[in-house]
């Protein structure tokens, strides 16, 4: 299957080749990398512009860049956010490689001019829409709760992204589910991006250079997830000189050590984090026995093994434990592996390689009287992929490769001691190969108007080895079959057109539409109350199809007062099919196989985003409201009609601030408010067998009360010397103390069984923090 | 472990230690009142059998039971004996002379105000209760008496529990239903946990326990109310699943009896 894709691939390159020959004009190529000056790291999507034209480019994934121009002379300004930029003369005459180094801009300079607007996500120019970037850098000063930085949350102020709940880092982003979205660290799946029930993400930001956002008009590249995706990159390692930095908060410590191993050719990085909340949980007598605590591991390699050639080695590993007085422990953590090559052909095509290994498990004991029982989940991938990059001349810019993942997940492994009632069950393990290939070609047929046409086809094989059932409509297993291991039990294809035109009304406002279709093959099966780590991931089976998403969306872009503020509004109507959940009284646990227990249907989302966000000078920020409606119709579900999704908020704002008080003090301040999730109240209730039972006539027909929360925070930059960085950051979550309602329950009152009463559980309200980070 | 949702619940609620609870108002939609069919046929001579009918009432009002009055109440064992039962007090309709067989399937009928509901449930074999003990337990950094009912479930799928906890004579309002999926052929030691705090054993407290061996459907009633309809659902809230035939809720199940008694030492 692998050569059978290698070899379309080619075919496709040499008829890209044509395409070349045919338009025949005399091109010649600038091409090269941009790094960072001071710790030389690559710099994803800087910006590459020809001075007086409307050619440019922006530098790949591996601060890559190519343009293709006719032979003349060129003033060519290279720029990134949060650096100097760079002008450079170039006599084209001939090929020319250049590589060049930005200079970190300082404070004082940040009111002047250092952000490109082409580097900051959301773009007018091109056609790319949907997008969003977040680096470091710029959610640093953002406040968090427990003051740990976190582009996962700082994300959930974007507009189109909704959080699953207080505190927590799981996103619903344009009315899909959380495990709609692609989420990968150095292209490796993370099955479960969250530490603590989503308390804290899995991203240690000390070790991640940015982060981008698709929430619609996905690039080829990608796939495999409905609704979003992102992509997080890691650091690399500073290869100019060793560094040690790192942070000692309320609730975590991180330490973060980088250097080169070979100064401007390799460089390597490890960075640890680990909770100590439990250490206070020992403190009070009635918590002693219990465990609660996370780390992670974040390491990278990278070494250049010559002019054209370059290998990327990095990991990830993280891991929660949880235990009570052994009366029950669980774990469960990812660990990802990522080896990469950079292969540059000619200064036109860039090819990276990539063998990505991950893998997701879970265990859980529980003690329970005389038995000991032990629950054991997992996901493993194995994938490898190969991707071009092609600049073909300066109007046409080629991308296509392929990629090939295995997947196996052991879906259930309950077993059991001598002593228990209960029986050790394996349930079989699930193989399957997930390939696509894609093309995509940035044009610009003339200076107004630019044009990404791509596609990708992808190919799922539910590979054999143990039963596959047949099951009625009650969810009743009818039929078992057995597959030997290897068998192809059911193949599926689907063909993912991804389209999107930007047309530029002036050089500030442009006006881009795309379509977008989606297929998604691995799911993630929630009670849509919320995920927790237990949720089980299931692949397509004879059973389960395919998810499979259309999304249509416009966009209106404009900066205004001379790159001050940018304005944008999108729009979208996203249309899902085969979206599951769980059937009523299904058993999450313990069961014979998963897909008796699901029901399968369909989601529509629509909603219109605006943002006004200002960029530059002491005070930076942004306001964004979202209208939006997000909806499912599944069978057996709400008498089979509409009803809202748990995500449907229809109103959604927020507000942040950053202001630059002085050369030591950074101030910030966000407000969030949006309408409270969609939720099923009883709307009567009754006695049965001498229990208060409550009755519900529709699925999510009320309304949790409105959320709405205010936080600040304050950076002090400490003394700093030639060698230490110091600063110290004071958070302050939830300023007024509004009780969110975390959940609402209705219970017999403890007083007077006779009546009923409502409780309203909240988590946070002013939580305090400080930390201090260094760096030397 | 179905109660693992309320576990990592009570995990993030105590890792905030911050966690605020409080009664709150709310303006909850009504619906019209529905009938509440609550019956079984037991292989008990003391407890006998009965069908409780009722509606359900708002949410706000207390607890007591509008009860369906003068409805026509039957239910025939296998294709013969019909039994009539007549409503002996309020809603609580019952015939002494009605005890149920295992392995003979019983079909309920109720005709009121030109409304037919029915049901059936089969008794399944009855699997003897062989003991209640007493069991300490660790619940969060303290120890509390619990009871563990002990039972041997036979080879073979297809039998399923309920059991119900007595305090003084007063119900524990806990489900615990169980299918043998993965305890066939065991012995079964699971203690019975209480979720609230004021229903904790003390000295000298007189525990019941009884058990039902029910059906398959009375069994998918009960799980599913444990998961959705309590009030403080695992799952999403939702009306467990009926076996009523009819534009009615609730349970009918021929169910066998057993009861043990433990005092707390």
């Amino acid at each position: 299957m692998i050569i059978k894709k290698t070899m379309k691939a080619l075919i496709l390159l040499s008829l890209c080749s044509l395409v070349q020959k045919a338009i025949g004009q005399k091109n010649y190529t600038i091409s090269g990398s941009i790094k960072s000056k001071n710790n030389g790291e690559y710099i994803i999507g800087a910006s590459v512009k020809v001075l007086n034209s409307n050619f440019g480019t922006t530098s790949n994934e591996y601060g890559f860049y190519s343009i293709s121009l006719v032979p003349n002379t060129y003033q060519i300004v290279y720029g990134a956010l949060g650096k100097i930029p760079d002008t450079v003369t170039i006599n084209l005459a001939t090929n020319i490689e250049k590589n060049v180094s930005l200079l970190e801009a300082n404070n004082e300079l940040t009111s002047v001019t250092v952000i490109s607007s082409k580097s900051a996500g959301r773009s007018v120019t091109g056609s790319q829409m949907g997008i969003e970037k977040l680096s470091v850098q710029e959610a640093k000063n953002i406040p968090v709760i427990f003051g740990e930085k976190d582009l996962l949350k700082t994300i959930q102020l974007l507009p189109g992204f909704k959080t699953a709940g207080d505190g927590n880092s799981g996103i619903f982003v344009r009315g899909g589910s959380t495990d709609q979205n692609q989420i990968i660290l150095d292209e490796a799946n993370i099955y479960n991006a969250a530490h603590l029930f989503g308390f804290f993400s899995t991203f240690n930001s000390d070790a991640i250079k940015d982060i981008a956002v698709y929430k619609g008009g996905m690039p080829a590249q990608y796939g495999g997830r409905l609704s979003s995706v992102l992509d997080v990159r890691m650091n690399e390692g500073n290869n100019q000189k060793a560094s040690v930095s790192g942070s000692l908060g309320l609730i975590s410590a991180k330490l973060n050590i980088e250097g080169p191993i070979q100064k401007n050719k390799s460089s390597f990085l490890i960075t640890g984090r680990r909770t100590y909340a439990d250490v206070f949980l020992t403190l009070d007598e009635k918590y002693k026995n219990n465990q609660l605590y996370f780390y992670d591991l974040n390491a990278k390699l990278n070494y250049e093994l010559g002019k054209k050639d370059k290998l990327y080695l990095s990991g990830y590993f993280g891991k929660d434990v949880l235990g009570f007085n052994n009366q029950f422990t669980t774990n469960w953590g990812n660990g990802t592996g990522t080896l990469r090559w950079n292969h540059i052909f000619n200064s036109r095509l860039f090819l990276n390689t990539s063998v990505i290994f991950s893998n997701y498990n879970y265990e859980f004991k529980v003690k329970n009287g005389t038995n000991d029982i032990k629950i054991f989940s997992q996901i493993r991938d194995w994938n490898l992929k190969q991707d071009y990059q092609y600049s073909i001349n300066n109007n046409n810019n080629l991308r296509f490769g392929w990629s090939s993942i295995y997947h196996i997940i052991r879906p259930g492994e309950i077993t059991s001691n001598a002593t228990s009632s209960i029986n050790d069950k394996i349930q079989d393990k699930r193989y399957s190969f997930e390939n696509a290939i894609y093309a995509s070609n940035v044009f610009k047929p003339n200076k107004k108007i630019n044009i990404t046409l791509g596609a990708r086809l992808s190919a799922f094989n539910v590979m054999g080895g143990g039963s596959f059932f047949n099951i009625d409509q009650k969810g009743s297993i009818t039929d078992t079959i057995k597959y030997a291991k290897g068998a192809v039990v059911k193949t599926y294809y689907n063909l993912e057109p991804r389209v999107s035109i930007g047309y530029m009304l002036n050089a500030n406002t442009s006006i881009k539409a795309a379509y977008t279709r989606n297929a998604q093959y691995m799911h993630q099966i929630t009670n849509s109350n919320g995920s927790n780590p237990l949720d089980k991931w299931a692949s397509t089976s004879n059973i389960i199809k395919p998810q499979i998403s259309n999304q249509f969306s416009i966009g209106y872009y404009s900066n205004l007062l001379l790159n001050t503020y940018e304005f944008t509004v999108e729009a979208y109507y996203k249309e899902m099919e085969n979206v599951l959940d769980y059937r009523n009284g299904a058993d999450l646990f313990l069961n014979e196989t998963v897909e008796a227990q699901l029901l399968f249907g369909k989601g529509r989302a629509y909603g219109i985003e605006f943002m006004l966000k200002k960029k530059i000078g002491k005070l930076t920020g942004w306001i964004s409201y979202t209208l939006s409606k997000t909806e499912r119709k599944i069978n057996g579900i709400n008498n089979n009609k509409w009803y809202n999704a748990t995500q449907d908020r229809t109103h959604e704002i927020s507000i942040v601030g950053i202001y630059q008080l002085s050369k030591k003090w950074t101030l910030s301040g966000n407000f969030v408010f949006y309408t409270g999730s969609a939720v099923t109240f009883p709307t009567g209730k009754y006695q049965v067998n001498g229990q208060t039972a409550y009755y519900y006539n529709s699925r999510n027909g009320d309304r949790m009360p409105n959320y709405h929360r205010l936080d600040f925070g304050a950076t002090m930059q400490l003394k700093k010397t030639k060698k230490w960085t110091k600063e110290l950051v004071f958070s302050l979550y939830n300023v007024y103390g509004r009780e969110n309602a975390f959940t609402i329950n209705f219970r017999d009152n403890k007083d007077n069984p006779n009546l009923t009463e409502i409780v309203q559980t909240s988590l946070f309200r002013w939580v305090p923090s400080i930390t201090y980070n260094f760096k030397f | 472990m179905k109660k693992i949702n309320s576990i990592i619940y009570i995990a993030v609620t105590v890792f905030l230690l911050t966690s605020c609870e409080k009664k709150i108002d709310l303006d909850l939609n009504t619906t019209a009142p529905i009938i509440v069919v609550d019956g079984q046929v037991t292989n008990s001579s003391t407890v006998g059998s009965m069908v409780k009918l009722s509606y359900t009432t708002k949410v706000n009002s207390d607890n007591s039971i509008l009860p369906l009055l003068g409805a026509n109440v039957t239910i025939q064992e296998d294709n013969g004996v019909v039994y009539s039962l007549p409503e002996v007090s309020n809603g609580v309709y019952q015939n002494a002379s009605l005890v149920g067989i295992t392995g003979k399937t019983y079909h309920l009928k109720i005709v009121t105000n030109g409304v037919t509901l029915t049901s059936s449930s089969k008794m399944p074999i009855m699997v003897n209760f062989d003991s209640l003990v007493v069991e300490e337990f660790p619940n969060f950094g303290k120890t509390v008496k619990v009871v563990t009912p002990f039972y041997n479930d036979p080879k073979g799928f297809g039998n399923n529990y309920n059991l119900l906890m007595f305090k003084n004579g007063r119900l524990i309002k806990d489900a615990f239903a169980y299918d043998d999926s993965f305890i066939d052929g065991k012995k079964v030691t699971f203690p019975l946990i209480y979720s609230r705090e004021e229903d904790e054993f003390k000295k000298g407290d007189v525990i019941d326990v009884v058990m039902n061996c029910i059906d398959y459907n009375n069994y998918k009633y009960w799980f599913s109310f444990t998961q959705s309809s309590t009030g403080s659902p695992q799952a999403v809230p939702d009306n467990p699943i009926s076996n009523i035939t009819g534009n009615a809720i609730g349970i009918f199940g021929a169910n066998t009896y057993q009861k043990r008694t433990v005092t707390i030492p």
